[in-house]
This record gives structure tokens, C-alpha cells and sequence, in this order.
């Protein structure tokens, strides 16, 4: 099946996509577009429901939602990207050592590896979020100290599938250099997949952090953040439900096309697999 | 009425029955002249209280928070209480002592309590001054975590001529130890049980033993605490409740649901955000806890860029007290610009106003030498115009007031930054002076003994003349001296603007229209939860 | 078999032990190490800090601290709770059962749903079906618990009042089962309906290859009716591979119960961590951690189990392969 054949057999992933790139585009243009500055605070026009002064309304400070959303939107865009990227890069890198190295490197390898799927990602991130002073550069590490396992391990798992493979055996015959067959016929082959789990990890990123930052352990404020806007709405969910219904629905929508976009190349790279 | 008269007795009984008749439906009938329309206390039932927080420990003077000495009223008493008036009450003390009956000496050093007899420790011990003295011994004991000895630490000498007898001696004159002895530091603890233990980590802190009205019989953490009556209370006849249930439900929307299955008798520290939903409440009403206590912005008098009292001024013009105070706080409370609330008696109300004038801000700071920079930011010698606001975390509205005060320096030039540090962290932090703005609450005590200026003084006020004032008005018995001498230095203090008063603290509670005799006072909600009954 | 399992135990113990050195190193990551958590401590005075330090070894070399953190741990001595002034252990493990109560029925429920769904779906043999499950399975995956949590709190416990707006029973009115199972639904369901879509994807993507299968269609050409030939051989060795996919969800699980039972105010685990960490109680936080990692290693040991357990009796049910 050719490529544009596969795109057009998974016509969700292409929505979720399209849906996605104006997410991003939307969010990452957020200076630009949003109405009014995100801490532009407006005594006069607090708790004002949508409609009636912004198209989402305003907060407790009279903040327009709209304006925070989009901002939120962009900050944890970048975050989730940047997780993603250094996650990729250090489990990548750790993965790869393992699987091409193996003997003690492996066995030190997948007992971290082991070490952090066994705790949940969120409660390892509260206890170094009450350590230390989170700024948004600190939380992208935190959170990629976290989630650099599941590359890790499928990059070590892909490596040493592939290291046995008729074709590296003959590279290897014929006296290419080991960096050489790493680099020309091993790391292409993983990519793939690890283009899909850094997608995942970009997804799972913004719900860890935005499930943080609802529980109060986030980036501080006035930053805004979609967790953030959901903890601060708290307290006025019931006479103010907007304030709580639209940060929700924007991790849900962000999340989910990030989510389905992975899914779709997952499918488009390896139509076999479940 | 009989027709047949036999004799004449007959004729009159039934007019007397018919008189007495006739004078009971007349009296019945006009107001004022019947029987009183008081009800009478019903004994018995359940209260149901409702707390945002779970207390921390139930036993006395080791905590900070509210609601952990909130709770802990129920189960300890004090020589003295305050009730809604503010007035004293006497507890463990037989009355309150005063210059008229000898229990205060005339030059205010001495200080003498004759204690009720007949009163038992929940566990059957009788109660004795040595209890007392032992209390004393604990607020003063320096290995001890004690977070406040104030007051207390002043008693030069505790002594016992008699075991139902206590008296307190002072080095100098002290106005303030009944209020002191009657708030939520004056619980008295039992030293049968105490005395050379541990007391941080004894089993007193999870199922303490007191001799108030009410006993803990299970405290499961998260969920609730159960208290139910003691039955050998030292009040015949109380408490009328035969139980209280303290439930502890951190989110709104559980507190919510509480009010409105009609669950709760009373929740407490109800959120502002919350006060018009309850007020929609038929069965409920907001009652406002009486409290010396205000909101205000501690400002760090050493640091090199608020050491400029120019500065000062123009942090103050920026401040939306108005606004604040009807949005943030919902118009429950005015704006305050004295030093102390306006419910304490010594609130002077003539202070210098710093009305929200952003541009009166912005002249004060260019006078200060700090001009306008890049990207907005006022500089001074290449400096920036940076200031970090210091916020405790956990509580949205001290959040949005932040939020709000930022936005509004940010407007004539100044980088503010909020830093959010959680409430362990914040008296340490305070005390090293490691902060620049501080945003938070303080309380006075009913005879004030000023313990921002003199005591801790996290702001650095230095000015010797007025805190001069100050400990003159400590020293001084006649009240209207110490009134004149404490408005003289809000006076000062508005001038030289070392802290930013910002708006009374008021606590609020939904109360069931269905629970008497509730009634809290400067001494909490519980005070008197002895004499609460349920229709 | 049994020796199977005597191998996994000893596989789940040294997991433990790596772990342990995990949290040992997340200790030192406050820039006074461990003993800069102590100090956070209110009442502690200088002497009790002191103590701490030579109870702790905190003046040894990092190895031996670490030989006296595990030995202390292993014996059950999790330090104390500064805020609830008891030992660290009573605390947390008083919480647990709530949490496993969450989890437990969440996950009884999300399986029971999706099993159920997904076997449906496979039935019908539908091809937009497929879709569409796939679709709400990264749908359901994708919702913040929190958000729906506090959705569904507000919808149904203080608009409708159908169900009761959290706590795990209504105190003081004694024990009914009615009354504890009206508390647990809403968080279950909250919780659950993340993974049910999941579930059923799985095992209807299962169940489709399975039908597929040579055994499977001798047993229908010999007259065996559809029901049993789904519910007897199909679905048991379809839901096989399930058991290990749960096992590697739960760590997931428990993170989503946390943050359920923080909206729902339940009492377990979740609320402890977070009511610890914002007053600093750092020894409470760092027990609950090691309880989470025990629950999680624990759990994988039981699936590990189960799968083996599961494997050789439903193979033997097919014909030989």
C-alpha cells in the first residue's frame, strides 16, 4: 500500500492532525491572537460568563479566558514538545547503549528503566515538584527524567531485534565500523517507532502536567497552564462553570488529536501491529 | 356550668373556674402578658460540623492552624472564654478576676485565680492549679516547639498557695494576660498525663484528654473526627448535644452538597466565592465570626529598594483596596488603612488614605529616581524596578489578591513577581527576612500587646520614637491614654507605610437556622458548643 | 510452576531493591539532602534535628546511609508523620485499603465493561464497529480524570443529587452496603471509563483474530453454537494477553485514582500524598511513594502469575498448535 493510500484508509488521523496543526497554530501564534493580554487583571468585569465581555468569558480577576487558553496552549505545547525531544534524546541515546552494548550497560539500563515504570509518573513528579522550585525549564527536565523509560526500551528492544539481522551481520563481515552500522543501518529502522512513542510522550506530558498543576504543584502562577485555570476554577465551579468546562475540553482536544496522530502513524508506519 | 346547686359552692367554683378560664385565654391571647416564648433547650442529637481542613493535632499549643484549636475547644477548656460580646466568661477559673474583687492587683504585676471546684479531667482525675503551672511550664519550655510563647513568657513566677488557687506574677505591668488566658493559647493540660513525656509525640495528640465538654472517640484521618458528650463535665446539665461530628471535606463542591442535602449544621472558614450561594440557602445564614484579625502586605523595611520610603507611598497608591475588597472579598468587609481593624476598639479611623491612583504612583517613583526603562520596567542606576511578592499557597483568594496587586504595580513600571511558599515555610522564611513584599493575615489580641512591631517584625520598622509609643501604651493602665498613644502610632505608621493594610479579616460560617445558640466570638466558633442545641 | 513463581519473587524483590535506591537518591535531591527535609519539620528542635542525623547517618558516607535507610525501611520504620504526629507506617497504611478499594473496583469495572463490549463488538463482526471502538479508546485515554471527575461531581452529586459528593460513606449513619456502593460509583466510573475503551479495543481485537483461527471454525463446522464457541474458546484465550497489559497499565492506574480520590475526597493514598506535600510533611510523601512502588511491583508479580496461570490450562483447551 503506498503511503497516500494508508493516509486516506485512516481519515481520523488526518482529521486528528489537521485538528492538531491548528491547535499548535492557534496556541503558538497565542501572542498574537489572543484578544487581551493573559494577565490582564479587570476588577470591573470578574466572573462575567461567555459571551457577555470576552467569547469565553473572564475569571476571578477578570481575566479574559480566551486570551489564558490560548497562552496555556502554547506553554504546554512547548512543554510537551520539549519533553518529548529530550525524553527521545536521553532514552534514545540509553536505549541504544544498551542494545548494541548489552552485558553490565543493559542490565544497568533496564533495572532504571524498571525502577521508574514501577512508581507512577505523576507521583514521582509531586515529590520533585515540592523539591524543588519549578520553573517551566525545570519541569521539562523533571518530566523527561520520567518518561525517557519507554523509549529507552523500545529503542534497546528494536536494536537488539535489529543487530541480528542478515544485512547488519554482512556490514559487519564486510569490516564496517560499529558507529558506521549504527548510524546507516540500524538507526533509520528505529525511528519509526520512536517518532510514535515521542508523539505519545508528548500527549502523556500534558496530562502529567496538567494533572500537576491542578493538584497545586505546578509551574506558579500567574503563568497560565490548563491544569492551573482548572485548579484556580475550583472554588467557583458552580457559579462559574466556564471556567472549569474550557481548559478541560482544550487538554482534551490537544491531547486527543496528539493521541490519534500517533496512533495514525503508528498505523501508517506498521499497519500490522495493533 | 351545673344547673343543680346543692349548696352553694357550686356557684362558686364555676365562676372561679370560669374566671381563671377567662384569665388564661386573655392571657394567652395578649402578647406580653402570657408565659415566656422562649424554647426550652432540648438535650440530645448529632451536630454535624463541616471543615475544610483537617486539624492537625487536638492537642494544645503546639499548632498553628484554625481549625486545629477550633477543635480542640471542644475538648479542652481555658481559665477564662470570651464570649460574643467580647466580654470574659469564666471556665476553669470560679469568676474573672478583676481590680474590683482582687484578682488583679492595682499596678497590673499580679494576676490571681481562684479555679472552680469540682472539675474532672475526662479520665475521672481531679483538676488542680498544679495543672496549671505545669501549662505554663510547657508554653515556656524552650526544647519545646512551642510556635507562640507571647504573653505567657512575661510571667516571671506561677504560684500555688492553695490547690484551687493560681497566681501569676509579672516583672512589669501586663494588660493583656486575660485576653491571652481566655483565646485559643490559654487550654489548660493535664499534667497526670503529661508531665515528663513526650509531649510531641504522645497519643494526647490523636485522642487527647481534657476537661471540656465534649470527648473524642474516633478520629479518622481524612474523614471526620467523632466527639461525643462528657458526660461529667463540670456544667450541670451540658452540653445539651449528645454528640459533634466534625467533618472534614476539603473541596467546594462537597461542602456545597453538605448545605444543601441539609447535612451539615455548620461549616466553617466558608469561602467568599461561596457566601451568595449559601445566602440562597432557606435553612442556612452567614455568620460572621467576630475576629481582630486584617489582611496586609508585610514590606521588608531593610530591603535596598523599599528601604526608600517614596517607594512605600507609591506601592500604596497602587493598591485597589476599594476594588479588592468588593471583588475579591465581595464587599463583605471595607478597605482598611489603619494599622489595626476597625473592630478593635483601639482602630484609629483618622489615618492618612492612600487613595488607587496609578499615577500619583508612577510621580512618587520618578521623584524616588526610578524612571521609566525597557519593556515598561522603571530603572534606577541600570538597575530594574523588581519586586517578588511572596504568597502562602493553598488558598484561591489569597491568590487572586496577589494576582490582582501584581497586575496593578506592573501598571506604572514594576517587574512583580509572585513567589508561592507553603505555610510551614513561611514564618522561617519571614524571620530571615529572605522576602521583599509578603502577602498575609495578622491578629491583635482583645487588650492589644502589638506583637507585629514589638514581637516578631518581619517588616524591620525601626523607628524608635513611635515603637516608643507603643511600649508607653503597654505600660500605661488607663485605656484612654493607651487609645490616644495606639491611634498616635497608626497615625505614624500611615505616614511611613511599612506594611500596606489592605482589608479586615473576616471568617465566615453557614450556620443552620435549625442549630441555637450559636454564637461565635473573638475566642472562636466553638466556644461555647456546651450550650448549643438542635430543634 | 512453582518454580516459576519462586522466580518471579525473587525477580520482584530485586525490583524492589533497585527501587528503594531510587527513592533513596530522590531524598537527596533537596539541596540539604535528607537532612534538609527534617528541618522542614516545625517542631524540631535543634537537638531533634541532631538525632535525626545520627539516627540517620547522615554524617556517614552516602553507602552507609543508604544501608541504614533500607535496613530502617525494611523493618517498617518509615520515620514520622510531622503533621499527624505518628509513625509514618500507621499513616499510610491505614490509607491503603480505600486505594485499593478505588482501584479495584475501577478495574473491575473497566474490565467487566470492556470484556462485555468488546465481545459484543467482535460478535457482530462490524467494520465501522472496529473504528469507532478504536476511536473512543484514544478518546477515553486522553480525558484528565480530574476534569471529568469534577464534571461528573457537579453534574450528579450537587445539580441532580443523585449521588453523594464524596467521602467513601456517609459518617456516623453505621455501615451500609447500599450507602458505600452509592459513594464508590462515581469515582469508579470516573476512573474506570478512561480504560474501557482500551479494554474493549483489546479484546476485540483479540477476539477477531482468535475467530479467525483453525480450531475455532472445526468447532463451529461441528455443530458447537456460537455462544460457547465465543464465550468457552475464543474469549479465555483472547483475553489472555489482556491480563499482562494490565499489569503494565498499573502504574498509570494508580495516578489516575490518585487524582480521582483528590477530587472525589476519598480517603487513600492520593489525598495523603497531596495533603503531605504542601505541608512539607516530606516523610509521609516519600512513604506513600514506597507504598505505590510495593502496590505496583505487586500487582505486575500477580499478573505475571495469573498469565502463567492462566496460559498452560487454556492452551490445553485448544487443540495442540
Amino acid at each position: 500500500m503506498t503511503a497516500r493510500r494508508r493516509l486516506r484508509a485512516a481519515p481520523l488521523a488526518v482529521t486528528a492532525a489537521g485538528c492538531l496543526a491548528l491547535l499548535a497554530l492557534g496556541a503558538l501564534a497565542a501572542p498574537w491572537l489572543a484578544p487581551r493580554p493573559p494577565d490582564a487583571v479587570d476588577l470591573r468585569v470578574v466572573l462575567r460568563p461567555p459571551g457577555v465581555v470576552g467569547w469565553l468569558g473572564t475569571d476571578d480577576v477578570g481575566r479574559d479566558v480566551l486570551s489564558r487558553l490560548l497562552h496555556a496552549g502554547r506553554g504546554s505545547l512547548l512543554l510537551g514538545l520539549g519533553v518529548a525531544v529530550v525524553s527521545v534524546g536521553l532514552g534514545g541515546l540509553l536505549g541504544a547503549l544498551a542494545g548494541y552494548l548489552r552485558g553490565s550497560v543493559d542490565a544497568a539500563v533496564s533495572a532504571a528503566v524498571d525502577a521508574l515504570l514501577s512508581i507512577p509518573t505523576l507521583a514521582l513528579a509531586m515529590v520533585a515538584a515540592a523539591f524543588v522550585q519549578l520553573t517551566p525549564w525545570r519541569l521539562v527536565l523533571v518530566l523527561s527524567f520520567l518518561s525517557w523509560t519507554t523509549v529507552a526500551r523500545l529503542v534497546r528492544g528494536q536494536i537488539l531485534s535489529l543487530a541480528q539481522w542478515p544485512f547488519v551481520e554482512a556490514a559487519r563481515a564486510l569490516g564496517a565500523s560499529r558507529p558506521r552500522i549504527l548510524a546507516r543501518h540500524i538507526v533509520p529502522n528505529v525511528l519509526g517507532p520512536v517518532y510514535v512513542a515521542g508523539t505519545l510522550l508528548v500527549a502523556h506530558a500534558i496530562l502529567v502536567e496538567s494533572a500537576l498543576s491542578f493538584l497545586g504543584f505546578g509551574v506558579p502562577p500567574p503563568t497560565a497552564t490548563w491544569g492551573g485555570m482548572l485548579h484556580s476554577a475550583q472554588v467557583h465551579f458552580a457559579q462559574a462553570p466556564w471556567l472549569g468546562v474550557f481548559p478541560g475540553l482544550a487538554i482534551l482536544v490537544a491531547v486527543a488529536s496528539i493521541n490519534f496522530l500517533g496512533e495514525g502513524l503508528r498505523e501508517l508506519l506498521d499497519p500490522r501491529g495493533r | 356550668m351545673r344547673v343543680d346547686r346543692p349548696n352553694g359552692e357550686w356557684k362558686h367554683r364555676a365562676w372561679w373556674q370560669a374566671l381563671v378560664g377567662a384569665g388564661l385565654i386573655l392571657a394567652a391571647a395578649l402578647p406580653g402578658i402570657g408565659p415566656a416564648e422562649a424554647q426550652a433547650p432540648k438535650k440530645g442529637g448529632r451536630a454535624v460540623i463541616v471543615s475544610p481542613q483537617e486539624p492537625r493535632t487536638l492537642l494544645p499549643h503546639f499548632d498553628l492552624l484554625t481549625l486545629s484549636r477550633e477543635v480542640q475547644r471542644l475538648v479542652f477548656d481555658g481559665l477564662l472564654t470570651l464570649d460574643d460580646r467580647g466580654q470574659y466568661v469564666a471556665r476553669l477559673a470560679a469568676e474573672v478576676p478583676t481590680v474590683e474583687n482582687g484578682g488583679v492587683s492595682t499596678d497590673g504585676r499580679t494576676y490571681t485565680f481562684k479555679l472552680r471546684r469540682g472539675v474532672k479531667w475526662q479520665d475521672g482525675t481531679p483538676f488542680i492549679a498544679a495543672d496549671v503551672e505545669f501549662t505554663w511550664k510547657v508554653i515556656t519550655d524552650p526544647k519545646l516547639p512551642i510556635p507562640s510563647r507571647i504573653v505567657w513568657q512575661d510571667v516571671s513566677r506561677v504560684e500555688i498557695p492553695d490547690p484551687h488557687t493560681v497566681r501569676f506574677q509579672f516583672a512589669k505591668p501586663n494588660l493583656a494576660f486575660l485576653g491571652t488566658v481566655a483565646g485559643d493559647r490559654g487550654y489548660v493540660l493535664p499534667r497526670h498525663l503529661l508531665e515528663g513525656k513526650d509531649l510531641v509525640a504522645s497519643e494526647l495528640n490523636r485522642k487527647p484528654l481534657g476537661t471540656g465538654p465534649f470527648l473524642v472517640k474516633e478520629w479518622a484521618s481524612g474523614s471526620h473526627v467523632h466527639l461525643v458528650r462528657n458526660p461529667d463535665y463540670w456544667e450541670p446539665g451540658r452540653p445539651y448535644l449528645d454528640e459533634i461530628l466534625v467533618r472534614i471535606i476539603p473541596g467546594t463542591a462537597g461542602q456545597r452538597a453538605a448545605l444543601q442535602r441539609g447535612e451539615a449544621d455548620l461549616q466553617l472558614h466558608v469561602p467568599t466565592a461561596d457566601v451568595a450561594f449559601v445566602r440562597g440557602l432557606a435553612d442556612y445564614q452567614v455568620v460572621a465570626a467576630p475576629s481582630y484579625a486584617w489582611w496586609h502586605f508585610w514590606l521588608n523595611n531593610e530591603d535596598p529598594i523599599l528601604r526608600d520610603r517614596l517607594v512605600r507611598q507609591a506601592l500604596a497608591h497602587g493598591l485597589d483596596r476599594a476594588g479588592i475588597a468588593s471583588t475579591v472579598m465581595a464587599g463583605l468587609v471595607p478597605p482598611l488603612h489603619a494599622a489595626l481593624p476597625p473592630a478593635h476598639w483601639a482602630h484609629n479611623p483618622q489615618v492618612r488614605v492612600y487613595a488607587h491612583d496609578p499615577a500619583r504612583a508612577g510621580q512618587l517613583l520618578d521623584e524616588a529616581g526610578w524612571k521609566a526603562g525597557p519593556g515598561g520596567i522603571r530603572q534606577k542606576e541600570g538597575r530594574p524596578l523588581a519586586l517578588e511578592i511572596l504568597n502562602i499557597a493553598g488558598e484561591a483568594e489569597r491568590l487572586q489578591v496577589v494576582q490582582v496587586v501584581q497586575a496593578g504595580w506592573r501598571q506604572f513600571g514594576i517587574d512583580a513577581k509572585i513567589r508561592t511558599i507553603d505555610a510551614p515555610a513561611f514564618p522561617p522564611t519571614m524571620g530571615k527576612g529572605e522576602f521583599q513584599v509578603a502577602y498575609g493575615w495578622f491578629g491583635e489580641e482583645p487588650e492589644p500587646v502589638f506583637n507585629l512591631w514589638l514581637g516578631a517584625n518581619w517588616q524591620r520598622y525601626r523607628n524608635e520614637p513611635a515603637l516608643e509609643l507603643l511600649r508607653q501604651a503597654l505600660a500605661t493602665p488607663a485605656r484612654a491614654k493607651r487609645l490616644e498613644l495606639a491611634r498616635a502610632f497608626q497615625a505614624q505608621v500611615a505616614e511611613d507605610v511599612p506594611t500596606l493594610p489592605l482589608a479586615p479579616r473576616v471568617l465566615l460560617n453557614a450556620a443552620s437556622r435549625r442549630l441555637r445558640g450559636y454564637a461565635p466570638s473573638p475566642a472562636g466558633s466553638l466556644w461555647n458548643a456546651a450550650d448549643w442545641w438542635k430543634e | 510452576m512453582l518454580r516459576y513463581a519462586g522466580r518471579r519473587v525473587l525477580e520482584a524483590g530485586a525490583r524492589l531493591f533497585v527501587i528503594s535506591l531510587l527513592l533513596f537518591l530522590v531524598l537527596q535531591v533537596p539541596p540539604g539532602g535528607p537532612a534538609d527535609i527534617f528541618a522542614a519539620d516545625p517542631s524540631a528542635s535543634p537537638e531533634a534535628v541532631a538525632r535525626i542525623r545520627a539516627l540517620w547517618g547522615l554524617d556517614r558516607p552516602v553507602l552507609v546511609q543508604y544501608g541504614v535507610w533500607l535496613r530502617r525501611a525494611v523493618s517498617g520504620d518509615w520515620g514520622d508523620s510531622f503533621s499527624e504526629r505518628r509513625p509514618v507506617a500507621t499513616a499510610v497504611l491505614e490509607r491503603v485499603p480505600a486505594t485499593l478499594l478505588l482501584t479495584g473496583s475501577a478495574l473491575a469495572f473497566s474490565l467487566g465493561a470492556g470484556v462485555l463490549l468488546g465481545t459484543v463488538a467482535a460478535a457482530t463482526r462490524h467494520r465501522g464497529l472496529q473504528g469507532t471502538v478504536q476511536a473512543l479508546a484514544v478518546v477515553g485515554m486522553s480525558v484528565p480524570t480530574f476534569w471529568s471527575g469534577t464534571l461528573v461531581l457537579l453534574a450528579f452529586a450537587v445539580y441532580l443529587r443523585w449521588l453523594p459528593a464524596g467521602g467513601m460513606a456517609t459518617i456516623g449513619a453505621g455501615f451500609s452496603l447500599g450507602d458505600r456502593l452509592l459513594h464508590l460509583l462515581g469515582p469508579t466510573v470516573v476512573l474506570g471509563s478512561v480504560y474501557v475503551a482500551q479494554w474493549t479495543r483489546y479484546v476485540q481485537a483479540g477476539l477477531a483474530e482468535v475467530l479467525r483461527e483453525d480450531y475455532i471454525r472445526t468447532a463451529r463446522a461441528n455443530g458447537v453454537p456460537e455462544v460457547a464457541l465465543l464465550l468457552r474458546h475464543a474469549l479465555p484465550n483472547a483475553a489472555i494477553p489482556l491480563v499482562t497489559i494490565v499489569g503494565l497499565e498499573i502504574p498509570r492506574l494508580l495516578a489516575g485514582a490518585m487524582v480521582t480520590e483528590v477530587v472525589f475526597a476519598w480517603p487513600g493514598l492520593g489525598r495523603l500524598l497531596t495533603a503531605g506535600l504542601l505541608t512539607r510533611d516530606y516523610p509521609v510523601a516519600m512513604g506513600v511513594l514506597m507504598m505505590l512502588a510495593v502496590a505496583v511491583v505487586l500487582a505486575n508479580l500477580a499478573t505475571d502469575l495469573a498469565y502463567r496461570w492462566i496460559d498452560p490450562r487454556v492452551q490445553l483447551a485448544g487443540p495442540a498448535r
